[in-house]
């Protein structure tokens, strides 16, 4: 182990160094600490890589040792050898350095010590400034990058309008085209196309009724004038510069007044906004002259990424922001992956790694770090309601110098750079105005990308659109043009669209309408065998694709169907009721979440608050965009969780009892229903099965009239805030009329994390009848419950419950009868009994002539009831799964016999199998896939 | 043998379907999706992401148990003896204790006793009195390092292999490469402290920019096992039964004239594995069947600490002995946590080492030795891999004035046991302190490569397309398994 550590005993240093220690790794430490910009900011000015004063270099540990004309700068491990301390404590009058100002005390100590310690050095480092991509091989761009696809101009249209271009290479391939689609098909397509959601019935009807020739195309007007166009197509865009409304890592703290950034986009689809217009307010909306509040808004763009408020290394963390910008912008508006030539030259791409620094340089400025909570940051705009909204902030006009980083080390600065565009596009060099407030940078690349003659931006972008009408890209790969990337499938007709694009003034509701009015769109989605062979995976068109919808759209046409759906536009968002299973993943759980009303909750998913490292189960399973970066397509999964989750997920179960609330008002539920869920009636065989399945569920529904269930939903520890937000009604879920919740006691609070006391969790307490003696019925529990107990005689002392307590144990094994009163428990009988908990047990629990009783499970306890307690209600508690009666009835002095809580309604068989249906009907492959 | 409840559902619901006169195709849990690389295969060669794949090369793993200490025990008072730190205790030194930042610090000797144990004389201290027993099986690295010192990104490194956040974690790259063997659970489970989840949640065993499917499946402790897994109360599970047949029914009316679509047949096919799954997760969980000798050995009688942040050594107990229950039934990746939340309800030993010790050590001694003997005994060791560590370490300087140890990634121990490693070994130094590896350093890129050699698996072969590279779980900077430790 001898050499590890270097002791320091420096008799030139001030005795409370002289006992210290440092190990080696932490030499490398001082010296990038104290000794590398020491050396940079006095000496390599003249003994750098351009002058070398004296034949002296300082740039790396070789040199330094070579020295120049008067010998090696240093000794290591002897200071007092060393010619560099002799110059910069101007012993020798011949000798000061650096002439023209004395290094500082401190400074003069720093360096004797990294001398004394053997002049540390990063291992493999050759000289500090310059170097590594000088040495290696030169970037050069070949007349093959040149000639590649996607840098050349856009093609010379031809007559030929774009089906044309598809028919021909369809007969060129020896395919068929499918016949159009019927208008029932074409008008769910076009409804989930443009707004993300179904039609009615009655619009389906009227659609397929109407003689008008023109009547698609009144339609798609209409569609497309529709607020819900923007809030769909708006939500694609958020896909694809990585939206959320949180930081990510330890705290995922807010970004406050991001949602401003999601309403500007919303409302850019709406009005049509030019999409040149649209590139250059994101990127440079502050630095346009007529940029407005929209423009600053619009530059939320930059602040959206993961940002880690506690960087291990500062320093390459705001070159991981920046990176993030650069990355997103390029692949975004370009469809080029530059990211890959941060620490070398691009693999595949004419990018060099200078050409990726040049493009950092248009960025940086920009501060993506600006604290969130830092609230000078933010700019008030001016529109109506004023507010606050997360915008782009510079460090001042003066830009700050770019310097290439060697392999992408943020500590080993290279030669320095200016913002310019990649070689590869010919571009000339960017002409930058500065700002009051910034460098102006971002305006001239943001120009740039928004040129007509871009051979990128309009491909890029009529490609996802051409995407999000199709299910896949003419280039497959949207946010990657380059060599890694698919090749187009037909660059002819990509290059049409392009150009159709550019000609009419960037109008992506243009593009829809011509999209939407192609043969090749209103084609049926049937399969056909010959064509299959040729053409699996449909690239050249002959039929529409199958497509299931995303996750928003799933949620969105339930809340529709049942009825329920808040068009409530715009705002920081809803926050999606939580399982408690989900909460209970964070180190914090339930921290930065909080709880929506309900009619919020039912308000469409893009407005569900999106936080980074808490995604809502239901849209992650249904393959939600991943957030940390550009996603230009989302995977489309087909997994067991999806069907796990809208068989028992809590969202279809409640729009499911909507659902069937409506359709019973209708003389004929199940075609009502079917109209409501897939705007169609039912066909003669579907009512067989229909009919079929409703008569199974009434015979089973009808055993289980008498019952009601109380389901614990909560993790363990909870973050006191969310604690405190969560109604009560959510800890312990049963049944609402007639019943008061409590939370139960918590306690802990270490960290602001409470944990449940599962001797008092969360409970329920009948309003009615008061008084009552005696408890019977059924129970049963499942074989996750461990505990659960009937209070009789009982009230709410805070967050426990005073009274009786009649205990039922699975985990322990126990039943008992004990009796609460503040902080006492009293044990007044008990006896062990397994109790098989997922079987339906009879039970009945009372007091009688001053005795209490407790009967289950083949047990029977008896004790001394004592004083009666001040409690007059009966209560209920069960801890970790349900507690299910069947037939619960209280005995009170008042009434003559037992009264029955929750007495079934004569109905409840019938409307409980048609809300299954109607649950059913959520689930359907038709439901989830448009034609 | 009398018929499995499983089984007799199965009857009575294939009695449903023949009313209805549906089919159904066996297919795995995870299903189907479109394309690994964003629709570039045909609609025609759907993939089912966790469908078997072979290893790259043979290797004894089949399956891998991840004890993840979140937090960063304290190597030099566990398995990383120092005796020079014990002599030099109180003695002030200069040290590294956040990036870049060197701080006057005072040395802190480990209050724990140190002994060698085994014919392997591998070095545990008193900590871990149960698991002293086990050193021969173990291969101990004592010379890891990382790169960073704060909890959100080590722990997103330790897991997903990069301190930025968006990458998928290393057991969404097993279940990648290798696919699942059983087709009725997740590929890879994680199950958490009840104190909480770790810093910085989900993020640790999130997918990234892979499909949704390769991402951790938690299962908990208390109540539903699986995000949604049962009906609510008022459903029985002939109910669901039914209603899943109803659904396949009305799905196939609406597959005629769509049959080349498989995704609709796939789709079908996850209604009945949820089915199944109702069954088979609750049966993998529950552990009354086994014997009371074997839920001894897992300490689940075991009283809890003294401290009141303590819990019962019962819940980790219970969940290595249902990570042993998963890996027989064929699941990949077992991550099991201990600690929650923050500071001392984890290893994050700031305010007071010993204290922390106090309360975490006899939460997983008797559970984690109780899991190799068990392993062991049923010859399961020889196919399972089994992880110990994490997300870094600490400092062996005190921190505050309660005897705390800060973060420290720049050394710190980890051990690997059973399937292909190479046991009763100490690999690698830090210096004489415990700060620093210095003697056969290692990334813990490294250390992943090594899980996925082990694992059979190349990590440099196992890659996904996404921003325009080949994505590696080990990233760009190049890595290779630690042959030291490989037997």
């Amino acid at each position: 182990m001898k050499g590890l550590l270097i002791a320091l005993a420096i008799a030139v240093l001030p005795g409370a160094l002289a006992a210290q220690e440092v190990s080696r790794g932490d030499g490398v430490v001082f010296f990038e600490s104290k000794i590398r910009p020491l050396l940079s900011g006095n000496c390599f000015k003249c003994h750098g890589a351009k002058k070398q004063k004296a034949g002296l270099r300082l740039d790396s540990r070789a040199r330094i040792l070579k020295g120049g004309e008067s010998g090696p700068a240093i000794a290591p491990g002897a200071p007092d050898k060393s010619l560099m301390i002799e110059a910069v404590t101007y012993k020798n009058s011949d000798l000061e350095m650096p002439p023209k100002k004395k290094l500082g005390k401190r400074q003069v100590e720093d360096l004797t010590r990294w001398i004394a310690m053997g002049a540390p050095w990063p291992e493999g480092e050759g000289p500090a400034i310059a170097g590594d991509s000088q040495e290696k091989k030169q970037f050069e761009i070949t007349a093959e990058d040149r000639a590649y696809w996607a840098f050349q101009p856009l093609r010379e249209r031809s007559e030929a309008r774009f089906d044309e271009i598809i028919d021909a290479v369809m007969a060129q391939k020896g395919l068929a085209p499918n016949p159009p689609a019927s208008r029932t098909t074409l008008i769910r397509r076009a409804y989930f196309d443009l707004i993300g959601l179904p039609p009615t019935y009655e619009e389906a009807q009227a659609f397929v009724a109407d003689p008008d020739p023109e009547a698609f195309g009144k339609l798609v007007d209409r569609l497309l004038a529709r607020p819900e166009y923007g809030e769909r197509w708006g939500r694609h865009w958020l896909d694809v510069v990585r939206f959320a409304q949180s930081n990510g890592y330890e705290r995922d703290d807010e970004k406050p007044n991001a949602w401003r950034y999601r309403d500007y986009v919303i409302a850019s689809f709406n009005e049509d906004k030019p999409y040149d217009r649209f590139v250059l307010e994101q990127i440079a909306g502050d630095e346009l002259p007529d940029g407005g509040d929209a423009g600053w808004i619009a530059t939320g763009f930059h602040r959206l990424g993961v940002w880690d408020d506690e960087p291990d290394d500062k320093r390459a963390a705001e070159f991981d922001g920046q990176d993030d910008i650069l990355k997103t912008t390029t692949e975004t508006f370009l469809g080029l992956t530059v990211g890959c030539a941060r620490c070398h030259d691009h693999m595949f791409d004419p990018i060099s790694q200078r050409n990726y620094y040049e493009l950092i340089a248009f960025f940086r400025n920009v501060r993506p770090y600006a604290h969130p909570r830092d609230k000078t940051k933010g700019h008030i705009i001016r529109g109506t309601g004023g507010g606050e909204a997360l915008v782009v902030t510079e460090q001042g006009a003066d830009p700050i110098d770019t310097h290439v980083l060697i392999r992408g080390n943020a500590g080993r600065p290279a030669e320095k750079v200016e913002p310019k565009f990649p070689g590869i596009f010919g571009a000339g060099n960017p002409k930058v105005t500065p700002t009051e407030h910034s460098a102006g940078r971002r305006l001239a690349l943001a120009k740039w990308i928004a040129r007509k003659d871009n051979p990128l931006t309009a491909r890029v972008m009529v490609n996802r659109i051409w995407q999000f009408h199709t299910g896949r890209g003419i280039v497959a790969t949207p946010n990657d043009f380059g060599q890694a990337g698919h090749p187009p499938s037909n660059v002819a007709l990509l290059d049409w669209l392009a150009a159709e694009f550019v000609e009419k003034g960037w109008s992506v509701k243009h593009l829809h309408r011509v999209i939407m009015h192609s043969r090749a769109w209103q084609r049926s989605s049937a399969p056909n065998a010959a064509n299959e062979a040729r053409d699996p995976g449909n690239l050249h068109h002959w039929r529409a694709n199958l497509r299931r919808l995303e996750s928003e759209g799933i949620r969105d046409a339930i809340l529709k169907c049942a009825g329920v759906l808040n068009p409530e536009r715009g705002g920081r968002g809803f926050f999606p009721a939580l399982a408690g299973e989900v909460v209970a993943g964070a180190s914090k759980p339930g921290r930065n979440w909080q709880w929506s009303p309900e009619d919020q909750q039912r308000r469409r998913s893009v407005y569900a608050f999106v936080k980074r490292t808490m995604l809502y189960p239901f849209f992650e399973i249904f393959d939600y965009a991943n957030t940390e970066g550009s996603l230009g397509a989302r995977p489309t999964t087909t997994v067991a969780p999806q069907a796990l989750l809208l068989l028992n997920g809590e969202l279809v179960a409640e729009n499911a009892t909507r659902l069937a609330e409506r359709a019973r008002k209708d003389s004929d539920p199940v075609a009502a229903a079917f109209r409501l869920v897939l705007s169609r009636d039912p066909t003669t065989e579907e009512r067989a099965l229909a009919a079929s399945y409703l008569a199974a569920q009434e015979v089973q529904q009808r055993a289980l009239a008498g019952q009601f269930a109380f389901n614990p939903d909560y993790p363990p520890a909870l973050f006191k805030d969310y604690h405190r937000n969560l109604p009560a009604g959510r800890f312990l879920r049963g049944p609402k009329d007639g019943w008061q919740y409590s939370k139960g006691r918590w306690t802990g609070g270490y960290e602001e994390i409470l944990n449940v006391d599962p001797l008092n969790p969360p409970f329920a307490l009948l309003e009615s009848p008061r008084n009552a003696s005696a408890a019977s019925g059924k129970l049963r529990m499942s074989e996750v419950t461990k505990h659960a107990t009937l209070h009789l005689k009982a009230r709410p002392a805070g967050d426990r419950l005073d009274g009786y307590e009649f205990l039922i144990d699975v985990g322990a094994g126990e039943i008992a009868i004990r009796r609460k009163e503040g902080d006492k428990m009293k044990v007044l009988a008990r006896q062990d009994a397994m109790v098989a908990g997922s079987s339906l047990l009879p039970f009945a629990a009372g007091i009688n002539e001053g005795r209490l009783y407790f009967d289950v499970a083949g047990v029977h306890l008896e004790a001394e009831a004592g004083e009666a307690p001040e409690g007059e209600q009966f209560g209920v508690a069960t801890f970790g799964g349900p507690l299910i009666f069947d037939g619960l009835a209280l005995t009170t002095p008042e009434a003559a016999g037992a009264v029955v809580v929750h007495p079934p309604d004569p109905d409840f068989a019938s409307r409980r199998a048609f809300e299954e249906f109607c649950g059913m009907l959520f689930n359907l492959n038709e439901f989830v896939y448009i034609d | 043998m009398s018929l499995h409840p499983a089984q007799i559902d199965a009857q009575s619901r294939r009695k449903f379907l023949k009313v209805f006169g549906t089919s159904m195709a066996g297919l795995s849990l995870s299903g189907i999706f479109d394309g690994s690389r964003v629709f570039a295969a045909p609609a025609s060669a759907l993939l089912n992401p966790l469908a078997p794949k072979p290893q790259h090369f043979p290797a004894k793993a089949k399956a891998c148990i991840y004890l993840y200490l979140y937090g960063g025990p304290s190597q030099m008072d566990l398995f990383d003896y120092k005796p020079e730190l014990q002599k030099r205790s109180g003695k002030e030194i200069q040290m590294e204790i956040r990036r870049r930042d060197l701080r006057k610090s005072v040395l802190q000797g480990s209050k724990r006793e140190f002994k060698q144990h085994g014919k392997s004389g591998l070095w545990c201290s008193d900590a871990f009195p149960n698991i002293a027993g086990h050193m021969d099986k173990l291969s101990v690295i004592k010379s890891l390092y990382m790169d960073s010192f704060a909890h959100g990104s080590a722990n997103l490194q330790m897991n997903c292999g990069r301190v930025r956040q968006g990458h998928p974690a290393l057991g969404s790259w097993i279940a990648h490469g290798l696919g699942s063997t059983n087709a009725d659970l997740p590929g890879f489970v994680v199950m958490l402290d009840p104190r909480g989840g770790p810093i910085p949640g989900a993020a640790n065993w999130a997918s990234g920019y892979m499909p949704a499917a390769y991402q951790g499946t938690v299962l908990r402790a208390l109540g539903n096992p699986i995000l949604n897994l049962k009906p609510n109360a008022n459903i029985t599970h002939t109910m669901q039964g039914d209603k899943v047949s109803a659904i396949n029914a009305f799905n196939e009316l609406h597959r005629r004239g769509r049959e080349s679509y498989s995704q609709l047949s796939a789709r079908i096919a996850t209604y009945d594995l949820a089915y199944q799954l109702h069954t088979s997760a609750p049966e993998a969980l529950d552990i009354s069947g086994e014997d009371e000798k074997t839920k001894d050995l897992y300490g689940l009688r075991l009283p809890k600490g003294d401290h009141n942040l303590s819990i019962p050594p019962a819940h980790f107990g219970r969940q290595c002995l249902i990570a042993r229950r998963l890996v027989e039934r064929g699941v990949r990746f077992v991550q099991l946590y201990s600690g929650g939340g923050h500071q001392q309800q984890n290893w994050d030993a700031h305010n007071g080492v010993e204290e922390n010790l106090r309360i975490h050590c006899p939460e997983i001694d008797q559970p984690i030795a109780g899991l190799l003997e068990d392993l062991e005994r049923r010859g399961l060791l020889e196919e399972t891999l089994v992880v110990w560590g994490g997300e870094f370490g600490r400092q062996p300087v005190s921190q505050g004035n309660k005897g705390g140890r800060d973060h420290n990634p720049k050394g710190f121990t980890y051990w690997l046991a059973g399937a292909g490693v190479k046991a009763g070994t100490s690999y690698g130094e830090t210096d004489e302190l415990g700060h620093e590896a210095v003697v056969n350093r290692h990334h813990v890129r490294d250390l992943h490569a090594t899980i996925l050699h082990l694992m059979g698996l190349d990590h440099e072969h196992l890659t996904y397309h996404y921003g325009g590279l080949d994505q590696r779980l080990t990233g760009v900077i190049p890595a290779r398994a630690i042959d030291g430790v490989l037997g």
